[in-house]
């Protein structure tokens, strides 16, 4: 049921509330349950409980372009401060690990390319691998991944990888699949 | 040239196929040393192939336990034996190398060994797809469009790797341990010198390929009865299901081999046999190699024309169902096809050909409306060709065969193109639909080349590009729709791809040569499908009846 045009038992706050406000705009929104921990009315964003508040509201903002431009800083800081996707995935991964921390930790880590540069030294494959991303896991699909976005022609380090990947392709992949 | 190097990683028949070219290099260059890639499995049979100077196997089983796991160390691992292996070959120094293996991974490989004269699949420098040679090229367009099918895989082999002529035949050498093995296995089962052996070899790579267990039970049967044969079940391992479904409706007539062979035993046992009975397999090839005849039963995606037994007087029965040959990726819910090939006509052929009597194989084939019966041969270039047994007139598709088989023989060898029996001339209309648009196109190529001559803009350059580009689309679509013009379009589509270089202008002009070759290629086939002037054959019975009336 809404009411002059707002939604009175509206909860949820909308992507596009932090989007705005990331980009500096000032914003009058809709009064949701959801907002108060997230923004701060009338200070970082402007609220209204029904659409006949508008009028009134729009006329005095554009008359104060000072006061307008202060509230949609503090909009912006707090967005950056507290609600970017960063944040949520810090958020999200600590509550992974929290519940799968036991599980997690007994799995064993996969070697990252730079593990297996520094342990290969300075063999044809050492070398390639210390020009790829370190942090990549070291498995063939990734290393392959990396290869095929460099540029140029393949040297005879990544054309090896190359022939292995076929061969995993061709042979390997498929059995493996199965047994596990 | 001092060294060559053959590559053939693929399955146990193919390597027999590739024997003769090994073969025919040896005497075109005999004072060349010849090296053949080839997997573990098969090195001692590539030990025994005529002209195998040295066989270099890799242990492709290895190489997969190692990669199983799929952890880091095995990955290293693999990379190190994989560097090893490579750079060893590269260290030879092949002068020329032919790759007949179809896959990507051989394609790496022999991009890294390095031959100057690389040929079949190979890689470019940045890592695309090459097929070097035009006979590999049209292998690998044919294997697209295989309905047609003009030549036999071992011609390929042969013309990629510059052998002419070489020998008519197969190459396997029998052991004298695996002969005195398998005299002893017949002697087992009470087989005497004059008991005829026929070999039935069950199974196939798939399921497709497979000849129903009833029919070999009914086909068995009927040869005891008519000739007193013993029926040889062979087969491997995976073939062992499928013989002890065949083996009791045998009876004692059967002799079991299936799955208790070496490779080397199965040889010697063909040797033996009178003869074979069996879908297009490994067994086949191997059987054409020690000098056995094969009846061949081809239904499914397997074709005659294209890897049929490479010799003479073999003969092979081909289900001719209009859905024939089936695509290789598709899984048939009614594969009627083996059911047409019917026992009693095998049972027919293998007695009438054990005979050597082609007059009674010739009113046989005709008795029976939906197998095409075929006797293998060579043409007067050499190459491996069928002749259709009976009087039936030649099927359209045939005649498009004969046509396409001409286009090519013309175009890669210069032979004079020889006219098919009959005339296709709604093929040769739909044909003439084409022609308007490849001249269009070679416009096209033209304009690319003299902008590129001229050193005009890159603007100008890209745009003319790209015009050709979407004529040479609207040609590829032609070939998709229009079965006549499927292989030479691959085929163009192809030479197209393997325009390498960096100089635009010379890249510009080879495209423009390929375009005008397309044109002739083009006219050249419709004139074969529907001359200007109708030879004055078959028409006798029709003037006959002018005369009556």
């Amino acid at each position: 049921m809404w009411v002059d045009g707002v939604d009175p038992r509206g909860d949820f706050v909308n992507p596009r509330t932090f989007e705005l406000a990331a980009a500096g705009a000032f914003q009058l929104v809709d009064r949701r349950a959801l907002l108060p921990p997230l923004f701060t009315a009338g200070s970082e964003v402007v609220t209204f409980a029904e659409a006949r508040e508008l009028p009134e509201l729009v006329r005095w903002w554009v008359a104060h372009p000072e006061e307008r431009a202060r509230v949609a800083a503090a909009g912006r800081a707090r967005v950056l401060g507290a609600h970017t996707y960063r944040h949520r995935m810090e958020t999200l991964l600590e509550t992974v690990c929290a519940r799968d921390v036991e599980r997690l930790q007994a799995r064993p880590r996969t070697e990252t390319v730079a593990d297996v540069a520094r342990a290969e030294g300075d063999t044809s494959l050492g070398r390639l691998l210390a020009e790829l991303p370190p942090h990549l896991p070291f498995t063939l699909d990734e290393v392959i991944g990396a290869i095929l976005r460099r540029e140029g022609d393949l040297t005879d380090a990544e054309s090896t990888l190359l022939f292995l990947q076929q061969f995993d392709d061709m042979f390997v992949r498929e059995q493996r699949e199965r047994a596990s | 040239m001092k060294k060559l190097l053959v590559v053939n990683l693929t399955r146990f028949g193919d390597l027999l196929q590739t024997s003769p070219t090994i073969a025919g290099l040896k005497v075109q260059h005999p004072e060349a040393e010849i090296t053949v890639v080839v997997d573990r499995n098969f090195a001692d049979v590539a030990r025994g192939l005529p002209g195998a100077d040295r066989v270099w196997p890799l242990d492709l089983n290895e190489l997969g336990r190692a990669m199983m796991g799929g952890a880091p160390d095995d990955l290293r691992r693999a990379y190190h034996w994989a560097e090893a292996q490579i750079a060893a070959l590269r260290a030879e120094g092949f002068d020329l190398a032919v790759n007949y293996s179809s896959s990507k991974m051989s394609a790496v490989l022999l991009k890294m060994i390095g031959a100057p004269d690389t040929r079949g699949w190979t890689m470019a420098a940045n890592g695309y797809r090459m097929i070097a040679h035009r006979w590999s090229q049209l292998f690998a367009a044919s294997a697209l469009t295989r309905r047609q099918a003009p030549f036999n895989l071992v011609d390929y082999y042969k013309r990629a790797a510059g052998v002419e002529g070489g020998p008519q035949r197969l190459f396997y050498q029998v052991a004298p341990e695996a002969r005195a093995s398998a005299a002893a296995i017949l002697a087992d089962a009470g087989v005497t010198d004059d008991t005829p052996v026929v070999a039935l070899q069950l199974g196939a790579s798939r399921a497709a390929r497979i000849w129903p267990v009833e029919s070999f039970v009914a086909l068995g049967r009927e040869l005891h009865a008519r000739i007193g044969a013993r029926l040889l079940l062979c087969g491997g391992g995976g073939d062992r299901p499928l013989a002890d479904l065949v083996a009791p409706g045998l009876g004692d007539t059967a002799i079991d081999v299936c799955g208790r062979t070496s490779v080397a035993e199965l040889g010697a046992l063909l040797e033996r046999s009178c003869l074979l009975v069996t879908s297009d397999t490994g067994p086949m090839h191997m059987a054409v190699a020690v000098g056995t005849p094969v009846v061949s039963l081809f239904f499914g995606p397997a074709l005659p024309f294209d890897t049929g037994p490479y010799g003479r007087d073999h003969l092979c029965l081909h289900a001719e169902v209009p859905c024939a040959p089936c695509d290789h990726h598709i899984t048939c819910l009614q594969p009627f096809c083996r059911e047409t090939l019917a026992p009693a006509a095998v049972a027919e052929a293998v007695v009438a050909r054990r005979a050597g009597d082609w007059a009674a194989l010739a009113m046989a084939a005709d008795r029976w409306p939906e197998i095409r019966w075929y006797r293998t041969g060579f043409d007067a270039e050499g190459l491996f060709d069928v002749t259709p047994l009976g009087l039936r007139p030649p099927t359209w598709r045939e005649t498009l065969r004969r046509a396409v088989r001409a286009v090519w023989k013309a175009t890669l060898d210069g032979t004079r193109p020889e006219r098919p029996r009959a005339t296709l001339p709604l093929e040769a209309a739909v044909l003439r639909n084409l022609v308007p648009l490849a001249r269009a196109a070679t416009a096209d190529a033209a304009a690319v080349e003299s902008i590129a001559r001229d050193g005009g803009a890159i603007a100008d350059l890209a745009a003319a590009a790209r015009t050709l580009e979407e004529r040479c689309l609207e040609l590829f679509r032609f070939g998709a729709i229009h079965e006549p013009a499927a292989l030479v379009l691959q085929m163009f589509r192809f030479e197209k791809e393997n325009v390498g270089g960096v100089d635009v202008v010379a890249i510009a002009t080879a495209t423009r040569v390929l375009h005008e070759a397309l044109e002739v290629q083009i006219a050249l086939l419709i004139d074969l499908l529907d001359p200007p002037t109708r030879p004055e054959t078959v028409a006798r019975g029709d003037d006959d009846h002018a005369h009556l009336a």
